[in-house]
C-alpha cells in the first residue's frame, strides 16, 4: 500500500506502444573512486542532474545524483566534468579505511504537490537530506565540533543539511521549523563532514550509500540519490578451485545498480514523478504492448504517455557482455525507492530461468556449513530467493571448512537488497559450459506483489545479456568456492565477536541490557492516530500510515508488564537503548519481528547484520537462536510475511485500515507468521530501524535505538 | 520560496537597529538571550544549555542567522547539537532568540 492512491480505479490500459532505439548500450561500470593508503577523501554534492540515458524519444528528465570527486584543496566545487551521473559511482574500500567526505547540498526545493509528508513537516519542501553508508557495520557517531567549524559526523542520520539557496528554516514559522528540528540538527549553510572508520575485520561486499531523511527519503533516492561501496576483494572469499589456488580476481565483478523512475511527458525533457506509484503500468504486458525493455507504459487514464523507466546502472536496457567464459559476478542492488524485483536470469533460446550460484547476501559471502538441510538453507534464505539444486554436486568441497554451493533460479529484491550472483553459461543440465554462438540471456524482473493490501511491481527486462561463444570455462566444474565471512564475523577476531573493544565513552543511566532470555519483539502495523480516530491505518487527509509497536519477551514466552508501546509513527524521542558488553563486546540479542498489517514489510537495521533463527529448532541447529556457531546467511533487510486476518480484526471489520492490531493479535483474531533475528550489536551510537520501502519509513515506520558504551570495563567485571 | 508565509516579519521595532554599529552576536549575547526566553518558554527549555559556538549573519534589520552549536548537561557524551536560530536585536542593543534553540511552539513569535 502507497501512502497516496494516485491511480483511477477499472483503469483500461491502452497498447501503449512506447518506442525507445533498437540498438541497445553497452553496459557501463559505475565510476570507481579507490581509497589510498587507507583513506578514500570526497565531495559529494547532492544536485540535479540531466538523465541522458533513457532512450525513449524524449525522456530527458532532470533528476537528482551525487557529483562526486576527489575533495579539493580548497573549497566545495568539483571540477568541470566530474563524475555526476544518475547511474551512480562505486567508493572502492578496504576493510580498516577511512571513509572521509565533505557533502554539499545543492538540491532545489520539491514542490509539495510531489511530497507526501509536507502535511507533516512542510520544510521538508526545502529538500534537506543527509547520507547513510547502508550496510556498513560502523559506528554512528554524533558531532562533536562546535560552529564555525564544519559538523563532523559518523554514520549518523540524524541530521538534516539545508540547501541556503533555497532559504534558511529558522526563518519560517515556529510551529512549522519545531516539527523539524526536534533532536535532529539542523544545518542551514549545506555543508557537513562525515568520518566513518571501517573495522578491520569488515566483511568484504557489497553495500551502498543514499539519503535518509525522514519525511523526504523515498524522493530522494527515486530522483537518482544513490552509489555503491564496495569493500574488499572477491578473491578474499571466492575462489575458483576447491584449494583456493585460483582466486576470482576483482576485474571479474561487475556492479548493476537497479533504479526506476516514472516520468510523466513534458517541456524540458518530462517531469519525473518522485512519489512512486505501483499501479503506473500494469503488472504484465497487455496482449500487443511493446516489448518492455527497460520502460513500461503509463497507465492511459492516470498517467497518459508516461513511461517508467527501470534502469541498470543508469542506462535503459543496455547489453552486458560477459567477459570470459569464466563467467562473471554480479553484485546486484535494488536502489529503488520502493520498488521489488523478482530477478530471473532468463535464457533467451530456451525461456528458462537459469540457475546461478549465489556468492552472497547484503554485503556478507554466505557460509553454509557442511551437511546443512535444503530446507535450513530455504529458512536462512527469509523468502528472498527461490532455490535450485546445484548442478555441481559431484564437485561439492569435501574440506570442513568449505561452505556447499548454493543455487538460485530467482533473486526476489526488496529496495535496499543486494545479492552477488556467479553469472556463467551453463547448458541444459545446467553444468557449466561453454556458450554456444549467439547464446544470450535477458536479465528481468518477472514481476513481485506484496500482498493483499500490497503493491503489485510490473515485469521488465533489465538488460540483455550476450556470452562469449566457444570460450571454455578454465574451470570445469560447476560452483565456485565460497569461504564465507558469514562464518567469519562470529569466530574469533570477527567483527561481531571482537567488536570495537576500545570505544571511548560511559556507560548511559537507565540504559540496560535485556535480561538473559529475554527478547524483544517489534510490531508493525498501520496505527490509528488521535487525528483521525474513525480512520485507523490513515491520516486526516487521506494519506495511509505506517508504524512499529514493541513489547519486551521474557524467557517463558509471557510479555513484560509495562513495556507494550502501542504500533505509532516514528517518533525520535522515542528510543530503545542497550548498552554494549563488558569490555564494549558484542551484544547479541533475539528479536521477534512481527507483521500485522496485509503486505509484506522489509524490517532493515542500521549498523550490523542478523541471522535468520528459529526458535524451535534444536540447540545444535545453525537456525537455533542459542546457536553461538555463527554462519549461515547473514542479512541487513527481510521480507516480512504478511498477516492473515480472522473476520473478527479490524483488518476484516475495516479493510482500509489493511492491519490487524496488537489487541487483534493477541486474542488470536489474527493470524502472523513472526520472523526471529539474531541480531548482534558491535557500533555504539544512535540510529535507527525500519521498513525499507521508503514510502513506509518516510510515513512513520521507523524506530531509534541506541547503543551506548558498556559501563563495565572488563569481562571480568568493573 | 513561495509555500510558505514569512510569519516572522520585519520587526520594525528594530530597524533602528540596522547602521555601521550593527555588529554580529556574541557567543555570550547569545547564551544570554537564550537564558532569557525561558521564563515565556514551556518546559522544552533546557537550562543546561550551554552554547559552544556559533556561525551567524546578518539579513539586515538587525537580524541574524546563526548556526549555534550547543552541548547539553541532560546528554553525558560529548556530542554537539547543531541548530539554526534567528535571533534579532532591539534598539536598546539587547538579542533575542526568535526561533531555534529547541524552542517549542509555546513560545511562539509569529
Amino acid at each position: 500500500m502507497l501512502r497516496t492512491s494516485l491511480m483511477c480505479g477499472a483503469a483500461v490500459f491502452s497498447v501503449a506502444v512506447l518506442a525507445s532505439e533498437t540498438h541497445a548500450r553497452t553496459i557501463q561500470e559505475p565510476p570507481l573512486f579507490a581509497s589510498q593508503n587507507g583513506v578514500l577523501d570526497l565531495l559529494v554534492i547532492a544536485a540535479p542532474q540531466r538523465v541522458t540515458t533513457f532512450t525513449a524519444p524524449g525522456f530527458t528528465p532532470i533528476g537528482w545524483a551525487y557529483e562526486v570527486c576527489t575533495r579539493p584543496d580548497a573549497g566545495n566545487v568539483c571540477p568541470q566534468g566530474a563524475t555526476g551521473l544518475y547511474g551512480g559511482f562505486r567508493l572502492g574500500l578496504q576493510p580498516g579505511d577511512l571513509l572521509k567526505m565533505r557533502f554539499v547540498n545543492q538540491l532545489p526545493p520539491v514542490n509539495p504537490a510531489k511530497l507526501t509528508s509536507y502535511v507533516y513537516d512542510p520544510l521538508l519542501a526545502l529538500n534537506p537530506t543527509n547520507l547513510h553508508t547502508h550496510g556498513l557495520v560502523v559506528e554512528a557517531t554524533a558531532n562533536t565540533v562546535a560552529p564555525p567549524a564544519v559538523p563532523v559526523y559518523g554514520d549518523f542520520i540524524f541530521t538534516s543539511v539545508f540547501n541556503p539557496a533555497n532559504g534558511n528554516p529558522a526563518i519560517y514559522s515556529l510551529s512549522t521549523y519545531n516539527t523539524l528540528h526536534q533532536h535532529v540538527d539542523v544545518i542551514a549553510n549545506g555543508v557537513v563532514d562525515y568520518r566513518i572508520q571501517l573495522p578491520a575485520n569488515h566483511p568484504s561486499g557489497a553495500y551502498w550509500l543514499h539519503p535518509h531523511m525522514h519525511g523526504n527519503a523515498m524522493n530522494q533516492v527515486s530522483a537518482g540519490l544513490s552509489g555503491i561501496i564496495s569493500v574488499g576483494s572477491v578473491g578474499k572469499y571466492a575462489c575458483y578451485d576447491s584449494q583456493c589456488n585460483s582466486r576470482v580476481p576483482d576485474g571479474s565483478v561487475r556492479h548493476l545498480i537497479l533504479k526506476d523512475m516514472q516520468v510523466m511527458p513534458g517541456p524540458n525533457g518530462g517531469a519525473p514523478m518522485f512519489q512512486e506509484d505501483a499501479a503506473f503500468c500494469q503488472a504484465t504486458p497487455m496482449p500487443g504492448e511493446a516489448v518492455r525493455n527497460g520502460v513500461c507504459a503509463g497507465d492511459p487514464a492516470a498517467y497518459p504517455h508516461g513511461a517508467w523507466f527501470f534502469s541498470v546502472n543508469g542506462q535503459q536496457f543496455p547489453t552486458i557482455p560477459v567477459a570470459s567464459g569464466d563467467g562473471e559476478i554480479w553484485r546486484l542492488q535494488n536502489a529503488s525507492g520502493s520498488a521489488s524485483y523478482d530477478i530471473q536470469l532468463t535464457n533467451d533460446q530456451t525461456a528458462q530461468p537459469m540457475i546461478m550460484q549465489l556468492l552472497s547476501v547484503d554485503g556478507v559471502s554466505i557460509a553454509i556449513p557442511p551437511g546443512t538441510a535444503p530446507g535450513d538453507i530455504v529458512e536462512l534464505g527469509a523468502a528472498r530467493f527461490h532455490f535450485a539444486t546445484c548442478p555441481a554436486a559431484s564437485t561439492t568441497p569435501t574440506a570442513s571448512s568449505e561452505s556447499p554451493p548454493v543455487c538460485v533460479t530467482d533473486l526476489v529484491m526488496m529496495p535496499s537488497a543486494r545479492a552477488e550472483i556467479w553469472a556463467v553459461w551453463r547448458g541444459a543440465d545446467g553444468h557449466v559450459t561453454s556458450a554456444p554462438a549467439g547464446a544470450t540471456a535477458t536479465l528481468r524482473t518477472v514481476g513481485f506483489t506484496t500482498g493483499p493490501s500490497g503493491d503489485s511491481w510490473p515485469a521488465v527486462n533489465l538488460a540483455k545479456v550476450q556470452f562469449p561463444a566457444g570460450h571454455a570455462p578454465r574451470l570445469n566444474h560447476g560452483a565456485l568456492n565460497i569461504h564465507g565471512d558469514a562464518l567469519a564475523t562470529m569466530q574469533p577476531g570477527g567483527l561481531f565477536e571482537t567488536g570495537f573493544p576500545n570505544t571511548p565513552g560511559a556507560g548511559i543511566t537507565g540504559c540496560k541490557a535485556l535480561p538473559p532470555g529475554h527478547h524483544r519483539r517489534i510490531y508493525f502495523g498501520n496505527p490509528t492516530l488521535a487525528s483521525a480516530p474513525n480512520t485507523p491505518g490513515m491520516d486526516q487527509y487521506g494519506n495511509a500510515v505506517f508504524g512499529l509497536g514493541y513489547e519486551e519477551i521474557d524467557q517463558n514466552g509471557a510479555p513484560v508488564a509495562g513495556t507494550l508501546a502501542d504500533v505509532t509513527m516514528f517518533n525520535p524521542a522515542n528510543v530503545i537503548c542497550l548498552p554494549l558488553g563488558p569490555g564494549n563486546r558484542p551484544v547479541t540479542e533475539v528479536w521477534e519481528i512481527i507483521n500485522l498489517t496485509t503486505e509484506l514489510h522489509n524490517f532493515h537495521i542500521h549498523q550490523t547484520k542478523f541471522r535468520v533463527v528459529n526458535t524451535t529448532a534444536p540447540q545444535g541447529s545453525l537456525l537455533s537462536p542459542k546457536s553461538t556457531q555463527g554462519g549461515g546467511v547473514m542479512e541487513d533487510n527481510v521480507p516480512l510475511p504478511y498477516a492473515v486476518p480472522g473476520k473478527l480484526s479490524q483488518a476484516v471489520r475495516i479493510p482500509s485500515s489493511g492491519s490487524c492490531t496488537i489487541a487483534d493479535y493477541k486474542a488470536g483474531y489474527c493470524a502472523v507468521t513472526p520472523v526471529v533475528l539474531q541480531i548482534p550489536f558491535a557500533m555504539v551510537g544512535e540510529f535507527v530501524y525500519h521498513c525499507h520501502i521508503l514510502d513506509h519509513e518516510d510515513g512513520g515506520m521507523m524506530h531509534a535505538i541506541q547503543v551506548v558504551p558498556s559501563a563495565i570495563s572488563t569481562a571480568s567485571g568493573r | 520560496m513561495k509555500y510558505w508565509g514569512l510569519l516572522i516579519g520585519a520587526c520594525p521595532l528594530v530597524a533602528a537597529s540596522c547602521g555601521p554599529a550593527d555588529l554580529p552576536p556574541t557567543l555570550a549575547e547569545l547564551q544570554a538571550a537564550y537564558a532569557r526566553e525561558a521564563a515565556d518558554s514551556t518546559a522544552l527549555h533546557d537550562p543546561t544549555l550551554t552554547i559552544v559556538g556559533i556561525d551567524c549573519a546578518g539579513t539586515g534589520e538587525g537580524r541574524y542567522l546563526c548556526q549555534v552549536g550547543y552541548r547539553s548537561a541532560r546528554q553525558t557524551s560529548d556530542r554537539v547539537y547543531i541548530d539554526a536560530a534567528l535571533f534579532t536585536r532591539d534598539p536598546r542593543g539587547t538579542w533575542t532568540l526568535q526561533s531555534g534553540l529547541c524552542r517549542r511552539a509555546g513560545g511562539e513569535t509569529g
